[in-house]
């Protein structure tokens, strides 16, 4: 599924949720930023998608295994130490603190950054590069309850 | 038995599809049924009164010679394949299911059924009403546009994303039936029919596994579906709100699948619970794998062909919370979608061959079974195994 950078978040849902907005939803149909990202914001992404319950950035997961949308490559998973992340089987909520709003993004993003070299929007890079991993953070829950802002 | 020679045409719908069965092709990945209404009370009476005839060729007959000829390798005549994938809801009296919305569809019902079945002008062409029918194989029950809409879930997608029951019939069209019919399937399933009531006997039989439990009976609470039970199958499971829940749900017992190692250890989490009657993890369905077809004495509910669904779904499905999944669907898009087309295989159905792989990653029930190696359906499934849910994908990986 593409989606435009920045663009609001409509996967699923019939109407935006207008405070989430779109990174890193690439497919091999659509052009794409290129360009060398901080070392340490690849680092820290990794990081954050490997988490833990305390800070936990995913939310719709699914039950199936997702091939990279760029190179096709299956099950392709990510480690910190006896940890293993296999990517594409949720979405990562990241807060963008000073704006009150959230990047939505595929947890494949990663390895797009890594290995196809993407270059997100500068914004989402700052938000990843500031959030603050010690606070407990549950992107599922801060999902739903968007989800039911939108509603009401 | 003689060989099978249809005596006349089938009459068609307005789709060209054969009325009386469901033309349900062969299920293909890339492939969704076409399905069409079925005949009903309304229409037999119609057909009746302009002196037309029904082929007398039974259901389990047809579905007999069917079996026979994949067995042997052949190709089903067009008419064979198309009665052996016949409509789950030939079986059940549209009338008792659409009509019991109205007074006079009440006082009708009243009037032309009793005890036995359907006892008016026309009972001779009623043949699922007498008492010692059995009732023929069906072969899936599946959950439809219809009666999403009618439960208030809204935001679905457009007809033709449905895997199967609700492509391309209109609401008003008879089939309106089918949704409710494949909601109560499903439903069944919900207390793992096969354990409460010997369901795998049932299944053995042939007979229709189509039930309501309680949370089911108060799921579709005004439709008409707490009345359509008494009508589906030979009596061997009724689920009829005149007369109080018949059958108790028993604990189900879990799934012993041989050889089957557990993947809990993959999970992200694992709670404690579940029906035990799901195997969970990540699926997916390889096209080299083919096909599987669903052994006697078992059925297994899978959710659309080609799709993700929510882990939130699965755990659902796992812990045999459908009315909870009813809900969810109501305030959640996504599971929505996924549990559009949702449908239960019984014995004797072609289904893909799908992959069921780790649970990595996945919030999954403690009795569930998982698997730490990739493991395709034809080696999950075996016989009389009972009422299977399949809490996992069925994603396309060419």
């Amino acid at each position: 599924m593409f989606y435009k950078d920045l663009s609001f978040y409509q996967y699923y849902i019939s109407s935006p949720i207008k405070n989430i907005l779109n990174i890193g939803w690439l497919d091999s149909k659509n052009d794409f930023p290129v360009g060398n990202s901080p070392s340490e914001f690849a680092k820290k992404l990794e990081a954050i998608i490997i988490g833990d319950d305390h800070f936990d950035v995913h939310y719709n997961r699914v039950r199936g295994i997702h091939a990279c949308n760029l190179c096709g490559e299956r099950e392709v998973t990510i480690h910190a130490g006896n940890k293993e992340m296999l990517l594409g089987m949720t979405e990562i909520l990241i807060p963008d603190v000073g704006n009150n709003l959230f990047f939505a993004s595929p947890s494949m993003i990663v390895h797009y950054v890594k290995v196809h070299n993407y270059h997100p929007p500068q914004s989402f890079i700052n938000a990843v590069l500031q959030l603050d991993v010690k606070r407990h953070y549950c992107a599922e829950d801060v999902f739903d309850g968007l989800l039911s802002l939108r509603a009401e | 038995m003689g060989a099978f020679k249809p005596k006349e045409k089938p009459l068609t719908d307005s789709f060209g599809n054969a009325q009386g069965t469901a033309v349900v092709e062969r299920q293909t990945p890339q492939q969704a049924d076409t399905r069409t209404a079925s005949i009903g009370g309304g229409q037999l009476e119609q057909m009746v009164a302009n002196g037309q005839t029904l082929d007398t060729l039974t259901p389990q007959e047809m579905a007999y010679l069917a079996r026979q000829e994949r067995n042997n390798g052949g190709v089903l005549p067009e008419d064979l394949y198309n009665a052996v994938y016949k409509n789950p809801s030939d079986d059940i009296d549209e009338v008792v299911v659409t009509g019991y919305r109205t007074q006079a569809d009440r006082d009708w019902y009243a009037a032309n059924f009793n005890s036995i079945g359907y006892t008016g002008p026309h009972k001779d062409y009623f043949p699922s009403k007498k008492p010692d029918y059995v009732a023929p194989q069906i072969t899936k029950i599946s959950l439809g546009k219809v009666l999403t809409q009618a439960l208030g879930i809204g935001s679905l997608p457009a007809a033709g994303a449905f895997g199967v029951a609700g492509v391309g019939i209109a609401a008003t069209s008879l089939a309106t039936k089918l949704p409710i019919l494949n909601e109560a399937g499903l439903l069944a399933l919900e207390v793992g029919v096969g354990d409460a009531i010997g369901g795998a006997s049932i299944l053995r039989a042939g007979g229709a596994v189509i039930g309501l439990g309680a949370a089911g009976l108060k799921s579709l609470d005004n439709l008409a579906a707490s009345h359509i039970l008494q009508r589906t199958s030979n009596g061997s499971y009724l689920a009829e709100s005149d007369f109080g829940v018949l059958t108790k749900a028993y604990e189900p017992s879990t799934l012993n699948i041989a050889g089957l190692e557990s993947g809990h250890s993959f999970a992200r989490s694992v709670t404690e619970g579940g029906t035990g009657r799901s195997v969970a993890g990540h699926g997916s369905y390889w096209s080299q794998d083919g096909f599987s077809i669903v052994p006697e004495g078992t059925s297994i509910t899978l959710p659309r062909e080609g799709i993700s669904i929510a882990d939130k779904t699965g755990r659902y499905i796992e812990n045999g919370d459908w009315s909870g999944l009813m809900r969810a669907a109501n305030v959640n898009e996504r599971i929505a979608n996924d549990i559009q087309g949702m449908t239960t295989w019984l014995p004797g159905a072609t289904v893909p061959n799908y992959t069921l792989t780790k649970p990595n990653g996945l919030n999954i029930y403690s009795r569930s079974s998982s698997t730490n190696a990739p493991v395709t359906l034809n080696n999950l499934l075996s016989p009389n195994m009972g009422c299977v849910n399949w809490a996992a994908c069925t994603v396309f990986i060419d």
